[in-house]
């Protein structure tokens, strides 16, 4: 059996993946150089190596079990999210990380994995065939926004986003009726500007403004927005070279190596770098649609999908912001930016896409 | 294991296809982005990002003014220069900024060392401000040498100026550049603030008070500047706009004081003694007519960066001038506070004739304990409520407050706002001390005993008050019972679109006394200044007005070391008073520590502030009419 599983690995979907490792860490160099670089580079690295056993872990261990365990799994999160509400302390204005002894982590990471596991299992269960109308997916839809509500309160604007639209990229998968597809998406019209006056705070707000309307408002956050545009175009072609980046290393790019990582990557190698990444990203996500299409049970189609889905919404969201496209809502990307929650989760998620992958064929 | 086979593989398939069609169209849209980026507009931003470079320069906001009550002006800004220097921008040029430094605008070696520290610890493109209010000299080195100085730049500024110099410094207050906390703790309060380093917040007075409606917010204005610090114009960097517009710094709110200049100045002349306070109000309305607290220090040090030496030397100044005593400081209110025992024993409808009271020889015996009268024996006799009032019998008070005891005291003390802040808000405010039986329990584990509640009747003891707060009970007196809030802005408007935001008096409670009664308290307080007999009748009786008023002598309890000099055990002078006595117009505390007798050291200044406001004013009036 283990000689079979083996046999299963999608190594092209390895490579890739081992490609944007590869890609993130040197490019994570050359865009924390001039800062205590070693630090930086050192930390990633322990993540890595803490991503590999996590993803080891999240690949072997039958994603069954994951099914069986799926309210566990969500209450746990759920109650994460509140305790890092009651306990946390704010970094920067904002709470998100808890605090366990020497380990330090945001359940808001594992919420996104937590809300796809539990809607695959919801889903998979279901006697009733799609599409559903919208008492069929109240259910479902209190899932997703229970643990939106906690983390906007966080607040972190760009994870309950990412976490609301993968979830309901899963429910459209799935399949709803035509008629409930349009009134929700009234609903979500009429619903917008009771979210802008009652769910959103000043900051928050304050983005959003700052992107739809740049000249009249704050220059603080077009600012953001201009230096990274300024960095991705002066790339040009074939880019300036590593480590010769000069627009996001010297310029104000506070989060240069978090968030705004792709606007160092895009200047240093130009347009055919940039392409190349794209084309990483695209692989990436083919490779976890067909692993999806090919899994043996509704669960692991599901659970390959909802990845498949997160992952997607991570690369559009980040790079979409960091090309002037979006907004600024803080959201990092997966592979290349520096921070252990991200990198851990990416390969959690990756984890799990290799287990269903793995045990497609066992029957 | 229970095994649900994937049935609906085919149409899973056509979805799956479907999706990654949509995934693909946007990824397409990233692509088309980056075409427009990279290739279309490649050259432009490798151009700019070449030799520009795009900083953001703080637009300084003007603070609102402070204003008195008739507009005079009592604290605006002037313009003044400071110069920055932005790390980021110093490139291979550091060594010559500081030679410039030294050698040009010859700064001593210390000054040096200072501005290197904090330049370096600076985050690396804000500008860190290193010379403030430089001479026109300054500017001019500057200015010719500027090209030779990436990163260094002169920077316009309003700053504070004080016109009237340490004029109530307390109420006024001061600014100070924002600390990091307090910066970190604005910004969690409000993410939008708008406030960040190196700006400055009031931390004092009413600039701390006030200090968000007085703050308005700063402008910003991006600068697109070539490497050696050259602003180019808009038209270089036109494929970047219209992201990059400027932001119009917007001026705070001017505010009006319910001061009154004049009388501000009157009251600081004629406050000879060393330290004290004075409260003067409006009875009706509760505005703050004038406020002094001695001694003051001179706010126009206070205009920038606090010379270190002089707020060195406030610091360690015994009479702590830094330290405001109208609102801050807390006093036993001796005979001042009779009229609350009076209120009290009114209330209870006890016989205050004196038939009942033991005649007053100069003393009085509570158990083993003899309690003396300030007048020695003979003593008062026997006096009724009105003329204990008027020559202040301490041994009428001891038996009325033991009549009393001393929680029903207590209660009547909180009724007229006693032992709690009143609600102004200003500085850091204390809410003093109203003794009861389960006050002393908790906080000293002892029970109470009559001696003290005798003490209290007359103000003594435990007892603890500000001068603001006894301010407060006597316009309470003065106005038929209202207890009001007390209050120092009158409104603040816009200076730029003219909006008003008028603040309106606040009464906290009515006083539950009758009429009748009152009229008994403002007659005993009527004759302790126009009765020959009263205590005050030789030091605040006026031929021009008629005024209420009651002494207090504030003994001056044990001090915890023997060390002291003999005139800290001196006793504290109150006296509060209003006038006219019939329709009053303005209520008036006065403390003057170590001043010794309520009467000699006290009553004349209230006197003067008071003849200041209503006479002088109505000559005023009288010349304006004619």
């Amino acid at each position: 059996m283990e000689r079979k599983l083996l046999s299963n690995i999608d190594w092209p979907l390895v490579i890739i993946v081992l490609l944007l490792t590869l890609v993130g860490l040197a490019n994570l160099y050359s865009a924390t150089y001039g800062l205590p670089v070693a630090k930086y580079f050192k930390n990633q690295m322990i993540w890595i190596l803490l991503g590999l056993i996590v993803f080891i872990l999240a690949s072997l261990v039958n994603y069954l079990y994951m099914e069986r365990a799926a309210y566990f799994i969500y209450g746990f999160t759920i109650l994460l999210l509140v305790l890092v509400l009651v306990t946390g302390n704010p970094i920067g204005g904002s709470v998100r990380w808890l605090h366990l002894g020497p380990l330090t982590i945001q359940p808001s990471e594992l919420a996104k994995l937590a809300v796809i596991i539990m809607l695959a299992k919801i889903f998979a269960k279901r006697e009733q065939q799609p599409p559903y109308n919208l008492v069929q997916l109240i259910v479902p839809l209190l899932v997703i926004l229970l643990p939106m509500g906690l983390i906007n309160l966080q607040p972190d604007l760009g994870t309950t986003l990412v976490l609301g639209i993968t979830g309901v990229s899963i429910i459209l998968y799935v399949g709803v009726h035509r008629r409930t597809i349009i009134g929700m998406a009234i609903a979500i019209a009429v619903s917008l500007p009771l979210a802008w006056i009652f769910l959103l705070s000043a900051y928050q707000k304050s983005r959003v403004i700052t992107f739809l309307n740049p000249e009249k408002y704050r220059l603080a956050g077009g600012y953001q927005v201009i230096q990274s545009k300024i960095a991705v175009g002066s790339g040009m072609l074939t880019g300036k070279g590593f480590l010769s980046g000069t627009q996001s290393k010297l310029m104000f790019l506070p989060k240069q190596h978090t968030d705004f990582i792709f606007s160092n990557f895009a200047e240093e190698w130009g347009f055919l770098g940039s392409m190349f990444l794209m084309a990483c990203f695209f692989l990436f996500i083919l490779s976890a649609l067909n692993i999806a299409m090919r899994a043996k049970d509704r669960f692991g189609t599901l659970l390959a999908f909802g990845i498949a889905a997160y992952f997607f919404w991570h690369f559009f969201i980040n790079i979409g912001m960091e090309l002037g496209l979006l907004p600024v809502v803080g959201l990092p990307l997966p592979f290349l930016s520096y921070g252990g929650s991200v990198t851990i989760s990416a390969f959690v998620a990756f984890g799990l896409l290799m287990n269903v992958g793995l045990r497609r064929f066992l029957f | 294991m229970l095994i649900r086979p994937n049935l609906d593989s085919k149409e899973s398939k056509e979805k799956i296809a479907v999706a990654a069609l949509l995934f693909g169209i946007f990824f397409v849209i990233l692509t088309l982005r980056l075409i427009q980026l990279q290739l279309v507009h490649g050259k432009e931003y490798k151009q700019f990002s070449e030799e520009n470079r795009i900083t953001i320069k703080k637009i300084y906001a003007l603070r609102g003014k402070l204003l008195d009550r008739h507009g005079r002006i009592l604290v605006d800004n002037r313009p003044s220069f400071d110069i920055t220097i932005t790390r980021g921008h110093l490139g291979d040029r550091k060594a010559a900024v500081f030679a410039f430094l030294r050698n040009d605008l010859q700064l001593p070696v210390e000054q040096m060392a200072n501005i290197e520290a904090k330049v370096s610890s600076a985050p690396r493109f804000e500008a860190t401000t290193i010379l403030e209010d430089v001479s026109h000299e300054i500017i001019a080195n500057t200015k010719a040498k500027k090209y030779q100085l990436p990163g260094v730049d002169i920077v316009y500024r309003p700053m504070r100026r004080y016109p009237h110099g340490s004029l109530a410094c307390h109420l006024f207050g001061y600014l100070r550049e924002v600390s990091k906390n307090r910066l970190a703790q604005l910004r969690t309060a409000n993410a939008d603030s708008d406030i960040s380093r190196g700006d400055y917040i009031g931390v004092w007075g009413v600039e701390a008070l006030m200090d968000a409606q007085l703050r308005g917010s700063n402008g910003a204005r991006p600068v697109i500047e070539d490497a050696y610090g050259r602003e180019l114009g808009e038209e270089d960097a036109d494929f970047l706009l219209p992201t990059l517009r400027k932001r119009e710094a917007k001026p705070g709110m001017d505010l009006f004081l319910s001061i009154d200049l004049e009388l501000q100045k009157r009251a600081e002349e004629v406050f000879i003694h060393k330290s004290g306070a004075v409260v003067a109000l409006e009875p009706e309305s509760g505005e703050i007519l004038a406020m002094v607290s001695k001694p003051c220090f001179d706010l126009t040090k206070f205009s920038r960066t606090i010379p270190a030496d002089y707020w060195k030397q406030l610091r360690q100044d015994p009479e702590k001038p830094l330290y405001d005593r109208a609102t801050m400081g807390i006093y036993p209110p001796g005979s001042t506070f009779k009229v609350i025992t009076a209120a009290a024993g009114l209330r209870e409808r006890l016989p205050l004739d004196g038939q009942d009271f033991q005649a007053c020889r100069g003393s009085y015996r509570i158990g083993r304990e003899v309690k003396r009268c300030w007048r020695p024996y003979p003593g008062h006799e026997a006096v009724d409520l009105i003329a204990a009032l008027e020559r202040s019998c301490d041994v009428f008070f001891y038996q009325l407050g033991l009549e009393l005891g001393i929680d029903r005291i207590a209660e009547e003390a909180k009724i007229f706002g006693l032992g709690r802040r009143s609600g102004l808000g200003l500085n850091h405010e204390q809410s003093g001390i109203v003794p009861t039986t389960a006050w002393k329990r908790k906080t000293l584990q002892q029970p109470w005993v009559d001696g003290e509640t005798a003490s209290v009747a007359i103000g003594q003891g435990y007892l603890a008050v500000t001068p603001l707060q006894m301010a407060r009970v006597t316009a309470a007196v003065a106005n038929g019972g209202k207890l009001v809030q007390p209050r120092v802005v009158q409104k603040a408007v816009n200076p730029v679109t003219g909006a008003t935001q008028e603040f309106t008096t606040t009464v906290e409670s009515t006083l539950p006394l009758q009429r009748q009664q009152l009229e008994q308290i403002i007659t005993g307080l009527d004759q302790a200044v126009n009765e020959r007999k009263g205590t005050a009748y030789w030091r605040a009786r006026s031929n021009k007005i008629r005024i209420a008023g009651k002494t207090g002598t504030a003994q001056v309890v044990k001090q915890q070391r023997g060390e002291k000099l003999a005139a800290e055990f001196e006793d504290h002078a109150w006296f509060i008073a209003f006038a006219p006595v019939t329709q009053p117009k303005i209520a008036v505390a006065v403390l003057a520590e170590h001043s010794g007798n309520g009467a000699k050291a006290a009553a004349p200044i209230a006197k003067q502030i008071i003849e200041a406001y209503l006479v002088d004013e109505e000559e005023k009036q009288l010349s304006h009419g004619t």
